[in-house]
Parts: structure tokens; sequence; C-alpha cells
């Protein structure tokens, strides 16, 4: 049921009373900031408005902000918001005009002025304004400043702008109630609500959504990162004016933890900040151009900025570390100068400001892009293990072997490839600059012994007895021929004939590398061979465009046992880690058992060498040669 | 001398001000460093004002506003020297406590009538803090504030009927009167003769005072005679 309000002082109450209102009384006060009268307005008007009566004389400042806060009020008043509004006054049109700057109210329609005498008479003939005629009659026509503007504070309610756009995006409205108290405060503030409702795309939706609903749990997923078991560092000295609690919204399932201290430099921060910088293992870092709460605009070279000084700390602990900026900036030399690898972060994204607020549509559009930029950081979270090993080899690389220095050097190569990739064909060539490395421990590891038993080569490896000394141990042998490498099927088994066809006169890559793992290491997680496998496969794949219409396994079939005897003569492997490794590979799909015969696996993904597998095999390479280097330093 | 503590860019300043053309009436100091506002102490304390923007740091450490509380504690939140403490997110209409403190008062605002306090405090030498909260509007503002009051006591009355003069006898009728004048034509006393003994309508008595305000608000000053 709709109700006429009557707000003012007490000695008004009579009024409402003979004209059958609602009387709310305006406390009494010298000054209301914004977050108290809008705090007024919700609890003031519980019910339907008809019409609202503001007594000018009471508090003529309160009464025309709060004519303003109704008519902004679209999402938290609904409709209400376009309610007449009598501003009951003996003050003249000019006077009022001059009262305050919401004084410009007044000449917007659906805004009627009236003496006490005139009010009954006039009550009768309001009219209120249409949501379709919203942005003509009323909003076209005013202006609201910003609290303070942008060259004087670069922060505070531009900073809760940002976030609540973003939360806006996330949530699919701000008729959500956020569980964060600055952006709750900041939706308070006139020009907040002025600046919704600029930047609606939907006026109308606004509006007819009605009063404020509680949607805190309603999140668009497709605008979200699925992020469970992350953890995440968000360096903002206004992390907690709305962005921690967005960035949670976004970042779903994920840890983050925040350092919101004000610095100019890395320097400045405290101890523990410091030691979460260093020590901490994020899988991001979200980390703000600005940090010192000052005005940085005055700031010419980028690279001073005070947080591109806190970006240069993140890195230099570990490269392969993913950076996010957050900035104000929309300016093109600071965001190249970000994206630089002297700089080295990996993706950006431009805070909005009241001033530059975009529309709904394009703010959800910069959202999906983040997520996107996010998801990526999240995948190359590998190429901090990159660096690790880097920085493993690093003193190792000082002393005058030559073979640790080529390692070493390789590595580099890699690291650069894989931080650079971003195409299908940049990640194949980063992984096969990765494969160089194992091409290279096989090359200082391995040898191929023609003369320790004639007729046999026998793979040997270089064995470590002491700081500078070493052995060759026995590995795998093979019988050598060197007049025919296919030999007819009546004279070796079906599986032999097929593993000299492949084999040649060399040992294969696999047999290499399992010997290097397995007994070389002594290794018993013989799963570690399968992942050599898949590595290998995917090498093959991307150098000799492996196809599997024609790969010689595709229509080879041979019985789990001949495949076993097959490779018994391998003597890396006992008999028993040999069963435990077929079964392995047959539940990574590598390989097919049927019947009690085994097929190669034409699994397609193996054959089909995306920058996502790429990727993946980086990780399994990366991972290998981790192991590699644990154990090997020791 | 009057010091102003404010960081905010100068770029952004000289949109409302040019310091420098009042340099020899205020004093601006950005943020500053605890061991520089123990050297300035001394000259602080001989201060006409202080006006001081809310969120100022440390120049040494953001994260601390010590400097911002030392002001407070030498000003002796206004008892000892005029203060005023404003801000950005501050309202426009500033929150005083007594005439020598101002707790909140807008940034924007400030600015846009400093110009017209430091040349009042030249000219006067006295520090009106109601001049630099409503600069050259100072006028209208004033006989806004004392017409309101007056109009709300006479606004529920029976419109065409003479009053009782008690009901606008009072100070703000007083000041009324006497920023109108001598326009004006009459005294506070006249006024109170003529409600009494020619018993104006409450609705006359309203329309008058109104002109008055008007007049004030187109003009700065009152242009009418009582009654006209």
């Amino acid at each position: 049921m709709e109700r006429t309000y009557i707000v003012g002082d007490l000695d008004i109450k009579v009024l409402s009373s003979s004209l059958g209102a609602e009387f709310v009384q305006i406390p009494s006060k010298q000054s209301f900031s914004s977050s108290e009268i809008h705090n007024f307005m919700v609890s003031a008007f519980p019910l339907e408005i008809k019409c609202v009566v503001l007594d000018v004389e009471s508090n003529p400042s309160f009464c025309l902000d709060l004519a303003m806060h109704i008519r902004l009020s679209l999402c938290d008043l609904g409709i209400n918001a376009l309610c007449p509004i009598v501003l009951l006054t003996n003050l003249g049109i000019k006077t009022l005009l001059s009262v305050n700057s919401n004084s410009q109210i007044v000449l917007t329609d659906a805004i009627y002025v009236s003496s006490i005498p005139e009010l009954r008479d006039r009550l009768n003939g309001l009219v209120r304004l249409r949501i379709e005629d919203y942005h003509r009659v009323f909003l076209s026509k005013i202006s609201i400043n910003p609290p303070s503007v942008s060259e004087f504070d670069n922060h505070g309610l531009a900073n809760e702008w940002g976030a609540s756009a973003l939360y806006r995006a996330v949530t699919g409205s701000f008729h959500g109630v956020p569980d964060c108290e600055a952006l709750r405060e900041a939706r308070k503030q006139l020009y907040f609500k002025y600046v919704i409702t600029r930047s609606s795309d939907d006026i109308q939706s606004l509006a007819l959504q009605g009063k404020q609903v509680v949607l805190k749990d309603y999140i668009q997923d497709h605008l979200t990162v699925p992020a469970h078991g992350r953890h995440v560092l968000l360096i903002d000295d206004m992390a907690n004016r709305g962005w921690s609690y967005v960035l949670g919204l976004i970042l779903r399932g994920a840890k983050i933890d925040i350092i919101e201290e004000k610095v100019r430099d890395y320097n400045d921060y405290s101890p523990t900040a410091k030691q979460m910088i260093q020590e901490g293992e994020y899988d991001l870092y979200i980390l703000d151009l600005r940090l010192s709460g000052m005005d940085e605009d005055a700031v010419t070279d980028p690279m001073s900025f005070s947080g591109m000084k806190v970006l240069k700390e993140i890195k230099k602990v570990n490269r392969g570390r993913q950076v996010i900026m957050f900035t104000a900036s929309n300016k093109a030399w600071n965001l190249k100068a970000l994206m630089h690898p002297s700089a080295g972060a990996n993706g950006y994204y431009i805070k909005e400001s009241p001033l530059s607020s975009f529309s709904e549509t394009v703010t959800r559009k910069n959202l999906s892009a983040f997520c996107k930029e996010v998801e990526t950081c999240f995948q190359r979270g590998y190429l901090k293990q990159f660096f690790d090993i880097n920085m493993e080899l690093y003193p190792l690389s000082k002393k005058k072997d030559k073979s640790i220095q080529e390692l070493y050097s390789q590595m580099n190569i890699a690291f650069d490839c894989a931080d650079r990739a971003i195409t299908k064909e940049q990640f194949k060539y980063a992984f096969i600059s990765l494969f160089q490395v194992f091409e290279l421990l096989i090359k200082n590891l391995t040898q191929d012994n023609r003369d320790k038993e004639p007729g046999k080569i026998i793979l040997q490896l270089k064995s470590r007895l002491a700081e500078n000394e070493f052995e060759w141990q026995d590995a795998i042998a093979i019988h050598q021929d060197s007049s025919s490498r296919i030999k007819s099927k009546s004279e070796l088994s079906p599986s032999r004939s097929i593993l000299m066809r492949y084999r040649g006169e060399k040992f294969a890559v696999h047999e290499r590398l399992s010997a290097i793992y397995l007994q070389l290491l002594k290794e018993e997680d013989k799963g570690l061979l399968c992942l050599l496998w898949e590595i290998i496969e995917m090498r093959n794949t991307i150098i000799h465009g492996f196809d599997p219409r024609k790969s010689p396994y595709s229509k080879a079939a041979v019985r789990k046992s001949e495949f076993y005897e097959t490779y018994k003569h391998l003597t890396v492997f006992e008999e028993a880690s040999l069963k435990a490794i077929i079964d392995e590979m047959i539940d990574k799909e590598m390989i097919r058992m049927n019947n009690d015969r085994l097929t190669q696996s034409s699994y397609p993904y193996r054959f089909h060498c995306s920058a996502a597998k790429s990727r993946i095999g980086i990780q399994l390479a990366l991972y290998c040669l981790c192991y590699f280097f644990n154990v090997y330093k020791n | 001398m009057i010091y102003l503590f404010d960081d905010s860019p100068e770029e952004s300043r000289r949109k409302y001000i040019d310091l420098d053309t009042y340099r020899d009436v205020i004093i601006l100091f950005g943020s500053i460093t605890t061991s520089k506002l123990d050297e300035i102490r001394e000259q602080l304390l001989e201060a006409s004002c202080i006006l001081i923007h809310r969120s100022l740091r440390d120049a040494d450490n953001p994260n601390r506003n010590d400097v911002f509380e030392s002001i407070l504690d030498i000003s002796n939140m206004g008892d000892s020297i005029p203060l005023v403490v404003f801000s950005g997110e501050d309202s426009e209409e500033a929150v005083f406590d007594g005439d020598t403190y101002i707790q909140s008062f807008n940034k924007t605002c400030l600015y846009e009538n400093l110009a017209f306090f430091l040349s009042s405090f030249a000219a006067s030498r006295v520090i009106d803090l109601k001049t630099l909260v409503h600069g050259e509007r100072i006028q209208s503002r004033l006989a806004l504030n004392e017409g309101v009051v007056i109009l709300k006591k006479l606004r529920l009355l029976n419109p065409n009927e003479p009053f009782d003069a008690t009901i606008i006898e009072g100070q703000d009728l007083h000041s009324l009167v006497q920023r109108a004048s001598p326009t004006l034509g009459c005294s506070y006393s006249d006024i109170i003769t003529e409600v009494k003994t020619e018993r104006i309508s409450a609705s006359e008595f309203i329309r008058r005072i109104r002109s008055i305000i008007d007049s004030f608000s187109a003009y700065g000053k009152n242009i009418y005679r009582w009654g006209s």
C-alpha cells in the first residue's frame, strides 16, 4: 500500500497527521555524510512510496541531499525512486537553487515546490517520473562530482568503484549485498549511485528488479576461475577496500593472502611482508602498480612506480613466478613497460575508476580477459620449477665442467622459450628445447661400448665414485649385426623382430633414459619410466610428425608374455618391476591389453601435439629433470 | 601565518588557487617527516590557523599518521589555534565544534573558497572560519541560515492572521536585519513594533523575509526596503 511520507522536524508532525501521511523526523545534526543520508533513506521508507514531502526549512541541505539520494537509488528503492517529491518551503526558487550542489534536482521532473497552505491541493496533482523518461528528464540534467576530484585523490572511492564494477560483472547486478563492508559503504555514496545509473546498460531492469535482494551466493561461474588448491598473494595497499573480497569471488576456492602495507619501495616492507614475498610459494601474484597511497602521477619513468620495484623483487626470487599487475593507469607507455621482459609482468588488469568507468558489457569483457590471464598464469606455474632447476645449476655452471655449463645454457634457452611461448608452435619449440636437455644428459652420461664384448653393443652409464672420479658401468647389451638389421621371423620371435627393426644398431632414447633413471639413480618408482616414454613419444610426434596410421606398432599385437620376454634381457629391469611398469603403462593407456595381447594405444591425444599438450610435456619433462638433479647432485 | 598541510599534487591545486600569490599569509607543506615537524614546531605554535588534510601520512612512513596527530595536539583541537580538518570524502556542510574548530569539511569546497579566505585574512588579520566555509557567498549563506530559522517559526501559523511578535524575536532576526541594512530602511525594534502594532499577517511577514533572502541569493546583498 502506497504511503505519503513527510520528512522534517518534530514541529511538522502535526501536518502529517492532518494529511494522513507518515511522519519521519530528521535527526538533529549539523551535517550528514552520504552514508548517513542513505541509511536514513533506507529506514525511513519501509512501504511503497506514493509521495515524499521534504520540509526544507527543517534542514535545507539535508532535504536536497535526500531528494537526490532518492532519485539515484534505483538499486535500493526500485521504482519507488521515481516517486514525486515535494519540497515544502517558503523560499524562492532562486534561493533553493543556491543551497548546495544538489539543488540542481529542483530543475528536474517530478519535483514540486509548495508552501504549507498549498500542500493539500498540491498533493492531488502529483505525477511520478516514468522509468522510460528517467535518463532524459533527470539523469541528463544533473551532474554529480566525485567526492574528491581524481587529481586530488587516486585512491579512496576510486578503488571501491573498481572493485564494485567487478562485483557487478561477477554477480550480474548491483542488487546483491556484498559481504564486504568497504563495498557496502561505498555504494551508499551519492556519487557511486550516480555512476551506477550512468553506466548501467539497462536502467529499466535496474529499477524493476526492485529493492535490495540478498544475492550473496549468486555468482556467474563463467566469469570466474576454478582455483581450488591455488594460493594467491594480493599486494595492494587498498586490498581490503573491496579487492580481496571480489577476487575471492572470481578465483573460486583460492586461498588469498594479502599484503596491504603502503610502501614506496620494496625495502619499506615489514619483515613479515618481505618473508611472504621472498619465501612464499604462490601460484599467482596480483600486484598493484601504485602502493604508496600517495599520488604517483608525477612519476615519469614507469620503472619508478612503487609496484614496479616490488615486481622486480618478486621476479628476482624466481623468474617463473606469475604476476598480474593491477593498474588504474591506462597510459600506453606504462602498460608497455609492465609487459616488457625487463619488468616481467605476465599480464595486467586496468582498474575502472568512476571517471573512466565502462559500460557493464565492457566490464564483463575485461573480467573475462582477466580470468583467461589468470588461467594462463596458473598453467604456467611449471616455469617456477624451470627456474628452480636453473638456480640449482647456476653454481655448478661456474665450475669448469663443460657438460654442466652446456646443460645450464640449454636450460636457459628452454626457459626463455617457455616463458615467451604463446602459440602452439612456440610451445612445441619450447618443449623441444627442453628435450635437448635430456639429450645432453644422454650424451654426457651414456656411451656405447662396442669393444668390451665382441658381437655385442653395451650401453654403459657414467657412474660417479667420488668428487671428480667416475667409472663406466654396464647397463644394457644387444647383439650387434652389421649385415642386416631385420631378421626373418623364423629366426626371431615376432617381438624381437619388431624390436630389432625399430632399434637398429643403437639403443633407443627411452632405453638410455631408463638406464639413467633406473640403474644410475636407482629410482624405485617405475612409473617414472612411463613419464619418460610419454615425453619421448611427444618429441617424436613433433619432430617426425608421427602418424598413428603408419605406426609400426599400430598393427602389432604382442602377447604380454612376449613383450615381457623382449625386455627381460635389459639388465636394468628386474622382473617384478617390469610387471609393474607394464601395468602402469596399461593404466595410462600407453599400451592396451586385449586377450593377453598388448597393442600400442591408439589414444589419439598422444599424436596430436597441441599447445596444451606441449605444455603438459614440458611439465612432465621438468618433473623428470627435477628428479634427476635432486638425486644426481647428491 | 596560516599553515596548510596537504600532500596533493600542486597541479591539481592550481585549478583553484595559486598559493604563491598568497605566500605572505600561507605556507604549504606536503607530507612531512616527524623530525621536520619538530623543526617547525615553534613557528607552528605561532600560527593563526592550521588547515590539514585528514589522510596526511608521515613522509617517512606512509603507514603512519603521527604528524597528523601531532598537529592536532599543537592546535589543541582548535582551542589554541583555529583548526580545519578536511577531506575529499567529507560533506560540503562543515561540521563546527565551536567557532575555531572545523572537524570536517569538503576538500573541493575548501579550495574553492581558500582564495577568498586568504584575502579576507590578509585584509583584516582576523580568522573567521565561516569565511572559509562559505567563501564569497558568505553573506547570502548567513542570510539564508538566519532567514530559514525565522521562516520555520512562522510556517505553521494561520497565514492570514496576525501573529505574536515574540515568535520572531531573537538573534536570527536581529542578525538578518543588520545584514540587510541600511537598504532595508528600518531596525530590528522597528520591525518588532510593527508586528505588534500593525498586526502583519504571517504570510506577509514570510513574503518580506523571503524577499531579503532571495536578494542575498541573487545579488549577495539586500536590495529591498522593508515592506516593499
